[in-house]
């Protein structure tokens, strides 16, 4: 049984003045503990959506999401239930998801059950393993830098002792070496915690460098997922060389990055056929007519690509 | 000559407790044609040092220094005259260019109001070169694009409208700051080349603000390294980036993850964090930081003085050739 399991998830949003934009259009995942994966894509192609829907932030209209064997149901007015306690989210802000008027302590302490003297050495416990001091706790979310409060949100995270931890774009908006820091923490808490992360990111050079596998996403379906490394070297789909090609170097020898022409289309309109043809530099007959399923390759990997088995993967 | 010539800049703007100094001290310059890259943490002063050459610091702030701009200094030159040359010779781009375009009227009306009031054309002749702008930057069927308003576009095509509207009046020098810091890696790229181009076609010079390397690294010829409103190290792109001198450098590059790094290995984070301007370490404002500080660096600030092929500021220069 794994943590956490999304399998052929779709996700409806109604649209303003009538009608429903497919924004997850099929779309399925593995968290193992103590496993790291990270999803990227561009933005709109429905990874945030995905995230909240492994959560149960967003209602599925289709498929399934399991968390530890029990289906997880959308959020209500009453308390999660007790064994969703286990699975826990962190947002791209923790400015805007901590209470700004409680001390680091107290909002960390929220998970914790016992006497309150248990609760403190745990909350102290906690800060050491997000490498805060213990002295923060007394100490308000704006005193904090941007690096110290995503840790703050991290330690209230595991105050519930998860086994699955969703982190949506953790590392925006931070400087590069507490990017750095925060990533060796998450790389920690997956060896040392054996928690499962899913982490999403727009950062592919740091997914890279942390996600024990990738899944890459576009317009709402998977287009190729596989083990971070041989994905990163070799990529079977024309999506994932994209992106990865984009991503500029910073060796000091002046390579322009390659850029994608286009954008990720409406997904109230997806085009016929593979939903990457119009962008696609290798696009031919086959792809404007007939959609790709993901399929197995060698070695772990999945890609929805005509092309993909003539690579030569494996 | 130079198009921009910055010379001990100082910068120091009010806040409850006093005057606090943000810049301190910096000089650059930058030739048609070519991008200096300017990076550094949040807070180091990068910005600030741009907005005060426009003149658009909060009001009681100081500013010390010269700025020449093809001659003229900028820091002393009156009011009027700085928001003739603003927008039209000196142009700035933001990193959201959701709150630099104004939400309520057209792309068109944008761009033509710009060229309008600066350059003095006729109303046909001012649609014309809008639709001219749009094409340079490559928006699909500029016509169109005109009629339409900001929010009708993505993030990437807010961007190229932005820097279409800078470019409107023939600009020598453009300021970008974090241009692609909000956008995904793929538009990132189109923007990076966009600029690459124009700065080729039209000898636009471009000063890149970004916290970036990987960014500086492909399309900066210089660059300056920022550290508590100071430059530390600045020099060739190559040079700097490939053989950093300066401690702090040095710690900028290890902290990123590198394709070539195995996963095993965390990633090298710099201890402790940026000093609040106004708290400034005495010495070197990296010394509390820094590995391979000595005696000298907790008493004397650094000068930036050439070191071979760069310009540095650390006695210790440990990691020199």
């Amino acid at each position: 049984m794994s943590a956490l399991e999304l399998r052929d998830v779709v996700v409806d949003y109604d649209r303003r003045g009538g009608g429903s934009v497919r924004a997850v259009a099929g779309a399925s995942l593995v968290v193992e503990r103590g496993r790291i994966v990270g999803l990227v894509g561009e933005s709109g192609c429905g990874k945030s959506t995905l995230a909240r829907a492994a959560v149960g932030l967003v209602p599925v209209a289709e498929g399934s999401v399991e968390f530890e064997g029990t289906a997880v149901t959308p959020l209500s007015r009453r308390a999660r239930p007790e064994h969703l306690v286990r699975l826990q989210l962190v947002f791209q802000n923790p400015y805007s998801s901590l209470n700004p008027r409680r001390t680091a302590g107290s909002q960390i302490a929220d998970g914790l059950k016992g006497t309150r003297a248990a609760r403190a050495v745990r909350v102290r416990e906690l800060c050491e393993v997000v490498g805060l001091p213990g002295t923060v706790t007394s100490r308000y979310p704006h005193e904090f830098s941007g690096g110290q409060r995503q840790r703050i949100a991290i330690a209230r995270a595991l105050a519930s002792s998860p086994s699955v931890i969703v982190l949506d774009e953790p590392l925006a908006s931070l400087d590069a070496s507490a990017q750095a820091q925060l990533a060796n923490l998450l790389a920690n808490l997956a060896r040392d915690l054996e928690v499962g992360l899913l982490l999403i990111s727009h950062d592919l050079a740091i997914v890279r460098h942390v996600a024990d596998e990738v899944s890459v996403m576009y317009l709402g379906k998977m287009a190729e997922t596989g083990p971070t490394l041989p994905l990163w070297t070799k990529p079977a789909h024309p999506y994932s060389e994209a992106l990865i090609a984009a991503v500029p170097r910073p060796d000091g020898a002046g390579f322009l990055p390659e850029s994608l022409p286009g954008e990720v289309p409406d997904p109230a309109h997806p085009p016929a056929g593979c939903r990457f043809h119009p962008r696609c530099p290798y696009v031919f007959e086959r792809c404007r007519v007939e959609e790709p399923r993901l399929e197995p390759l060698p070695n772990d990997r999945f890609a929805a690509c005509w092309l993909a088995g003539s690579k030569g993967l494996g | 000559m130079s198009v921009l010539e910055v010379d001990s800049l100082r910068v120091q703007l009010p806040t409850p407790s006093g005057d606090v100094t943000i810049v301190d001290g910096v000089d650059y310059a930058v030739e048609a044609g070519e991008v200096l890259g300017v990076a550094g943490e949040s807070g180091s002063g990068k910005t600030i040092s741009m907005l005060a050459l426009l003149g658009l610091l909060p009001e009681r702030s100081t500013v010390h220094g010269t700025a020449r701009f093809e001659g003229r200094d900028l820091i002393t030159m009156p009011r009027r005259e700085l928001r003739d040359i603003a927008g039209r010779d000196l142009a700035m781009v933001f990193q959201d260019p959701f709150t630099s375009l104004h939400p309520m009227l057209s792309v068109g009306k944008q761009l033509t109001e710009h060229v309008r009031r600066h350059l003095h054309l006729d109303r046909a002749a001012s649609q014309r070169r809008a639709v001219e702008l749009l094409e340079d930057v490559r928006i699909p069927d500029p016509e169109a694009a005109l009629r339409a308003f900001p929010h009708h576009f993505s993030g990437g095509m807010r961007q190229r409208i932005a820097i279409a509207i800078a470019l409107a009046c023939r600009p020598k020098l453009l300021i970008a700051d974090e241009p692609t810091t909000a956008l995904d890696v793929t538009v990132q790229a189109g923007i990076l080349r966009l600029l690459d181009r124009l700065r080729r076609e039209h000898e636009l010079a471009v000063i890149l603000i970004t916290h970036d390397l990987g960014v500086l690294s492909s399309i900066a010829d210089r660059v300056s390294i920022f550290y508590a409103g100071r430059v530390v190290e600045s020099g060739a792109r190559d040079a700097v980036l490939t053989h950093p001198r300066h401690p702090y450098t040095h710690a900028l590059l290890d902290a990123l993850p590198h394709p070539e790094v195995s996963k095993e290995r965390p990633l090298v984070a710099i201890g402790g964090a940026p000093p609040a301007p106004g708290r400034l370490p005495t010495g070197c404002a990296f010394n509390p930081r820094c590995a391979h500080a000595v005696e000298t660096c907790r008493l004397e600030v650094p000068q930036l003085v050439v070191a071979g092929d760069r310009r540095l500021a650390c006695p210790v220069d440990p990691f020199r050739a």
